[in-house]
């Protein structure tokens, strides 16, 4: 989430160059797609967790940071 | 090795259709992309948000791209390792997969190997793809760092982060659940990490490794290292090797 941060605030703050903004974009897109991704995967209604609690694995994706997508997809999934 | 490329052929398939690996290669590309950019423009940041209060900040440089790129790789990479590593054997175990491969014509060695090798060619990959993306970006928004000491710190860094997946692997075999297999490395993190403060006995340890990284990377002297790359690979063959003598005559 830090990166989401650092990357969302900067060209604002920063008042930074088109072909900086288009450096960053991908770093955008690949943390809004973790997130995203995850949370489609996770409401999936044949979709199984650890814990079989998937509100709480809802809140570590969208409060955890970067690290609560990651955790969510390599550790949070049961395999069918 | 009866039944190895079998074996490696469906861990690798598995990896991508359970989609770890793509997962791991979008994590690591992510950071790969974003350490540079941390980097460079921190700085920036927080001159910022100190607003009227005067903090001298120095300009980054590339060396402050390389430490980024190593610190978020000794964070997340090592995460990740541990995440991909802890199901590996326990969780086959716990959900019987083990049993019904291991009643057909499938050495147990073949099939703790393949694991290992699927793990590794993961996190291998995964490495390759962030090692590509950082040296990308570190290119855009600094200089470009010679390919030869890129790569070969980004070795080191992989052999590091073997490290700690063979010992979690080693807490998988032992045990039949993921939980206290991910402890094993936690575990392991956590003796590395004092360990590599240690003056002398520092280097031999994954973290201690970070500095060969950083002067491969910058393409500084670095001599002296022998010693703690042997001593770090053999970690990763004796973590091995104990999760196969204990394998071996495991009731599964």
């Amino acid at each position: 989430m830090r990166t989401l941060l650092v990357v969302s605030a900067l060209p604002l703050a920063l008042q930074l160059s088109t072909s900086t903004l288009l450096i960053l974009l991908p770093l955008v897109v690949i943390e809004l797609g973790l997130v995203v991704f995850s949370l489609v995967d996770l409401l999936k209604p044949e979709r199984r967790v650890i814990g079989d609690n998937k509100l709480v694995w809802g809140l570590i994706i969208v409060l955890v940071g970067t690290i609560g997508p990651i955790v969510y997809l390599l550790a949070g999934r049961k395999q069918n | 090795m009866r039944g190895f490329a079998v074996l490696l052929y469906k861990e690798i398939s598995e990896q991508w259709r359970t989609g770890r690996l793509p997962v791991v290669a979008v994590i690591f590309l992510l950071f790969g992309l974003a350490s540079p950019v941390i980097a460079k423009y921190t700085p920036d940041i927080v001159k910022l948000a100190a607003g009227s209060i005067d903090i001298h900040v120095p300009t980054p440089t590339i060396k402050d791209a390389v430490a980024e790129l190593i610190k978020n790789l000794s964070q997340v990479g090592v995460l990740a390792a541990i995440l991909l590593a802890m199901g590996s054997v326990a969780g086959e175990k716990e959900s019987g997969t083990a049993a019904f491969v291991l009643v057909k014509p499938v050495s147990r060695f073949a099939f703790l190997a393949a694991k290992f090798s699927g793990l590794a060619l993961t996190m291998a990959a995964a490495v390759l793809i962030c090692g590509l993306a950082a040296y990308l970006y570190t290119d855009l928004l600094f200089a470009p760092l010679t390919v030869l000491g890129f790569g070969a710190a980004c070795l080191v860094i992989l052999l590091g982060l073997l490290e700690i997946a063979a010992v979690t692997f080693l807490g998988s075999t032992l045990v039949r659940s993921s939980i206290p297999a991910a402890g094993t490395g936690i575990v392991a993190l956590v003796v590395a990490g004092v360990v590599s403060s240690l003056p002398n006995i520092g280097h031999f340890t994954p973290f201690g490794l970070n500095e060969l990284a950083s002067d491969l990377a910058l393409q500084q002297t670095a001599t002296g290292w022998d010693w703690s790359l042997i001593v770090n690979a053999g970690f990763v063959v004796v973590a091995l090797t104990a999760s196969w003598l204990v394998f071996r005559r495991q009731e599964i």
